[in-house]
């Protein structure tokens, strides 16, 4: 998948999103050995610093653990990548709801205008 | 490290000094076929004589223009490699500056003598080219110690004694020419803007001192007080004699000293711009 | 981590006209540093004193706490914002130069990195466009493992495939160890490798930063910073 890093908000954080995504999808599976701080800061154009920055934040939250000569790998535990999931996808949707409240649309005209896309199809979808 | 920066001091001449040593050689022969020709012919003034003639006058061009060319491209290489943007690269080296500037003093020092003598070779095969073989046994049968002697009663000074006063100021005036232009390129880059005009008034400043110093060891070693007894009719031949040669021999002496003196006064100016006082653009 | 380079009230006048005030700074082993600033700010003035090019008028510069000099120089890597090569010299005689004078040069880096760039090292420097020569020097300079690489302007005269090419080389030459000051107008095709920045003006330091300092207190990038900082 391809870093697209925004220029606005630390570039740490925006690694630390990328990653938390890739686990999610399956992009690294559960006990997957990462890449090594060089190469990742290398594919994706940043500071070693910024990267060693994200691993570090990475293991405090428990996604990711270092084995002393090895290297790091990515959790086993699927409950705590379940529970990524799901805090990822509800903050899309608060995500999503703010958005349709700047538009204009209160909670529940954004639900009843959701079911509706959601029921005719992508081709509406502008 | 000086042998390290000398090699490559040398290494990044020998190719335009390859260039002008063949055209020395070029010259030489060009002299010579054109020496033998206008013997061959030496009566007659046909058209042929006139290119023959034209062939000396280019050796002789030739020869002088090898010379001053090859010092005018050491002034510029020192110019370009110490100064120009090439600067950047020369002083970021870890070498102490006073190498650097030592190697290409040397690099340019030795060049100039070997052009030199190569000329001196030159021109020695010219004249022996042209020689008649009765000249050649005339040279061959020549009186050294005699000709010497009349040369010491006219000047005071033996001939070996003036080849070997030759020996030192040649070189001399080598280093002279050398150091005496790089510093005034040295001092040039010391302003930001018209720094030919700044090495033109270096170089203008360190030749009036020059001269004033020369003039000063004139007075020293007696060549005014020596005018004044020319002047002086009641002096004898002999005692004017005597005089002459003592002045002349401690004025040669002097100005050899002077030089060296400055020599070594205008290395320590380079050496101290060169750390203390770079002014790359 | 250690200081390899500490400057304390590093002063430079010429005549009346100060061209860097009493600058105090310190760069520390281990990060990739911008030295931002706008023509005439200091920035070429404080590079030339750090490379001995230039001697201050007062103050201190430690490299490695040793003053400015020949050992400085065999642990700094200086890339100038100018070709500053021989241009009748082949490549291969320039490479043979900077082994027999730099003893951390590393010849077999720098031909390959020679040949992915597709440069024939037999080549003369004078038949080369632009580019490919700011690619020759930055080869040279990254091919030595110095404890300091200073990279004035490395990418600005370059393609943008090779800008990609010349960052990733900056990257892959990082090493916990050594430190590299980069001085560019180019901000933000940079800012991604920087960790820290530094903004000079008139000769003095207006900032001294992290990266991500900068984003999370102002929320916008160092280029945005820099646009308002130094507006004309």
């Amino acid at each position: 998948m391809a870093w697209n890093l925004t220029s606005d908000r630390p570039v740490f954080i925006q690694i630390i999103e990328k990653l938390k995504l890739d686990i999610i999808t399956g992009v690294y599976k559960p006990g997957d050995k990462l890449p090594s701080v060089r190469d990742l800061a290398g594919e994706a154009a940043v500071n070693p610093n910024t990267m060693q920055r994200a691993f570090s934040e990475l293991e405090r939250d428990g996604l990711v653990y270092t084995m002393r000569t090895s290297g790091r790998f990515i959790t086993e535990d699927i409950t705590m990548i379940q529970g990524l999931k799901e805090q990822m996808a509800i903050n899309a949707i608060a995500e999503f709801l703010s958005n349709m409240e700047r538009l204009g649309f209160n909670k529940e005209d954004a639900i009843s205008l959701l079911n509706e896309t959601v029921k005719e199809g992508t081709s509406c979808a502008q | 490290m000086l042998g390290k920066v000398l090699k490559y001091e040398f290494k990044n001449s020998v190719a335009v000094m390859g260039i002008f040593y063949a055209a020395l050689v070029l010259f030489t022969i060009m002299g010579c076929f054109g020496l033998h020709g206008l013997q061959i012919d030496s009566s007659a003034s046909t058209p042929a004589s006139v290119w023959f003639g034209v062939l000396l006058v280019f050796y002789f061009v030739g020869m002088v223009a090898v010379n001053v060319v090859s010092f005018i491209y050491f002034c510029k290489s020192y110019s370009t490699t110490m100064y120009s943007a090439q600067g950047y690269l020369t002083f970021t080296l870890p070498v102490n500056p006073t190498t650097i500037y030592s190697a290409k003093v040397i690099c340019a020092f030795i060049w100039m003598m070997v052009t030199f003598i190569l000329s001196g070779v030159s021109l020695f095969l010219f004249i022996w080219s042209g020689l008649t073989p009765e000249a050649i046994m005339e040279f061959k049968t020549l009186d050294w110690a005699a000709l010497s002697q009349e040369m010491y009663m006219d000047s005071g000074i033996t001939l070996e004694y003036l080849i070997s006063l030759m020996c030192i100021s040649m070189p001399l005036s080598f280093l002279w020419y050398i150091l005496f232009i790089f510093s005034c390129i040295s001092a040039g880059q010391l302003v930001n803007r018209n720094r030919m005009v700044c090495s033109i008034l270096t170089g203008v400043i360190i030749y009036t001192i020059m001269e004033a110093a020369n003039l000063v060891i004139m007075a020293f070693t007696g060549y005014y007080d020596y005018m004044g007894l020319v002047m002086d009719s009641s002096v004898s031949e002999e005692e004017l004699m005597n005089s002459m040669h003592s002045m002349l021999n401690s004025t040669m002496i002097g100005s050899v000293i002077v030089q060296i003196l400055f020599l070594i006064a205008l290395w320590f100016f380079c050496c101290y711009i060169n750390k203390k006082k770079l002014n790359l653009e | 981590m250690c200081t390899i380079v500490s400057c304390k009230d590093l002063t430079k006048k010429y005549g009346k006209k100060v061209a860097v005030n009493n600058l105090n700074l310190e760069i520390k082993s281990g990060h990739i540093i911008g030295l931002l600033g706008p023509n005439g700010s200091g920035k070429t003035t404080f590079i030339k004193i750090l490379n001995g090019l230039l001697t201050p008028t007062s103050g201190e510069l430690l490299v490695k706490q040793l003053p400015v000099g020949i050992e400085s120089k065999k642990v700094i890597s200086y890339l100038p914002d100018q070709t500053y090569l021989n241009m009748n010299k082949r490549v291969k005689d320039v490479i043979d130069y900077f082994q027999a004078f730099y003893a951390d040069f590393d010849s077999q880096k720098a031909y390959a990195m020679l040949a992915d760039l597709q440069i024939n090292p037999g080549d003369r420097l004078k038949t080369m466009s632009k580019g490919t020569k700011e690619k020759v020097q930055l080869i040279l300079v990254m091919s030595r493992k110095a404890d300091l690489y200073v990279l004035d302007e490395p990418i600005a005269g370059v393609d943008p495939a090779a800008r990609d090419y010349i960052l990733r080389t900056i990257l892959g030459n990082y090493d916990s160890s050594a430190s590299i000051l980069i001085s560019t107008h180019l901000i933000s095709d940079i800012e991604n490798i920087l960790d820290q920045v530094i903004f000079i003006k008139n000769g003095e330091i207006c900032l001294d930063k992290s990266v991500d300092d900068i984003r999370m207190e102002e929320n916008k990038s160092v280029d945005a910073l820099f646009r308002e900082v130094f507006k004309c």
